[in-house]
């Protein structure tokens, strides 16, 4: 069986980055993750590192080798991967807080 | 009542998801209440451990497999077993309504014990075995609950209207008034509400002059 997104890691992430999800979803993804990267750089910028690590394994180390946009580009792709308006909206919908 | 069975696919594999009998459909709500504190207060481990359990209360797969699943397998299979089992929510017993004072709870009260309270009513009330009220259907089993709770709670309006505590004494007015014993919060719930008549009003009643109306932001004089 594959366990790429297990259920704890999911829960994890919905902890760091649920709060900088808009509650809205417009259908336009470019617009809505850029909303997304926008509240990261207003709220605590560890958590867009330590999101992508949750997300793809990858060592907080070779992020800050790579350059901005390489690591943004991962982030973009691992939050499709990653299905985060659902993900987000299942936590939501349960009664998870994600202040 | 509908005994509805829907299949679920994990894994290449068909999976059947039950429409639970009232004594697994209590411990199902009771795993769900767990889940939604776990998940207030932010217990990671506990919200993965009550959600798989949950699952496998209504599906036949142990709670060891479902944690290797993907998150939004989870999900899905959640949303399924909630939906397979959802009761009526017209009955105004179970109608959510809301929670005046959460800290209310029995402090004589036990894991699992809603469980044991309608087995107890309903056991008491139509001799039925313990087998036989844990295969109840669960909308037939709220119905009868209700009818259950409403025909005491008559009863006790009736003892309740033959002592002096429901006439108590007005020094002001020197008389006695009659007051009814309170319902049960659903019990209120399900009354309607009384539409309003339309009267007529007599000519001098109405306003003197020009009458001026706030529409849309606007103000607009009747004719």
């Amino acid at each position: 069986m594959e366990n790429l997104q297990p259920l704890n890691k999911a829960t994890y992430l919905y902890e760091v980055i649920g709060k900088y999800i808009p509650s809205h979803y417009d259908e336009d993804y470019f617009a809505f993750a850029g909303k997304i990267v926008e509240n990261l750089q207003k709220g605590n910028p560890e958590d867009y590192f330590t999101a992508i690590q949750i997300m793809t394994d990858v060592s907080r180390n070779t992020l800050e080798l790579s350059e901005p946009t390489d690591v943004l580009e991962l982030f973009m792709r691992a939050l499709v991967e990653w299905r985060i308006i659902e993900l987000v909206e299942f936590f939501r919908e349960i009664g998870y807080p994600n202040d | 009542m509908s005994n509805l069975e829907s299949k679920a696919r994990i894994n290449k594999q068909d999976y059947p998801v039950s429409r639970l009998k009232l004594r697994a459909w209590l411990q199902l709500e009771d795993v769900r209440d767990k889940l939604t504190e776990a998940a207030k207060i932010k217990n990671r481990d506990n919200v993965e451990m009550y959600l798989c359990e949950y699952i496998s209360i209504a599906i036949p797969i142990a709670v060891s497999e479902l944690r290797l699943l993907n998150w939004n397998d989870i999900a899905r299979l959640f949303r399924l077993v909630y939906n397979v089992n959802l009761p009526n929510t017209e009955y105004p017993l179970i109608k959510p309504r809301p929670n005046k004072n959460e800290n209310s709870e029995d402090n004589f009260d036990y894991p699992g014990r809603s469980w044991f309270m309608w087995l107890h009513t309903l056991a008491r009330c139509y001799g039925w075995a313990i087998e036989y009220v844990a295969e109840l259907e669960v909308n037939d089993a709220i119905a009868l609950m209700q009818e259950i709770l409403f025909s005491e709670q008559m009863e006790r309006e009736w003892q309740w209207g033959t002592t002096e505590l429901a006439y108590p004494y007005d020094s002001n007015t020197k008389t006695s008034k009659f007051h009814p014993l309170k319902r049960p919060e659903w019990m209120q719930m399900a009354k309607k509400v009384k539409e309003i008549k339309t009267v007529k009003m007599l000519k001098s009643a109405l306003p003197v002059g020009v009458v001026m109306r706030w529409d849309n932001g606007k103000f607009t004089a009747t004719q």
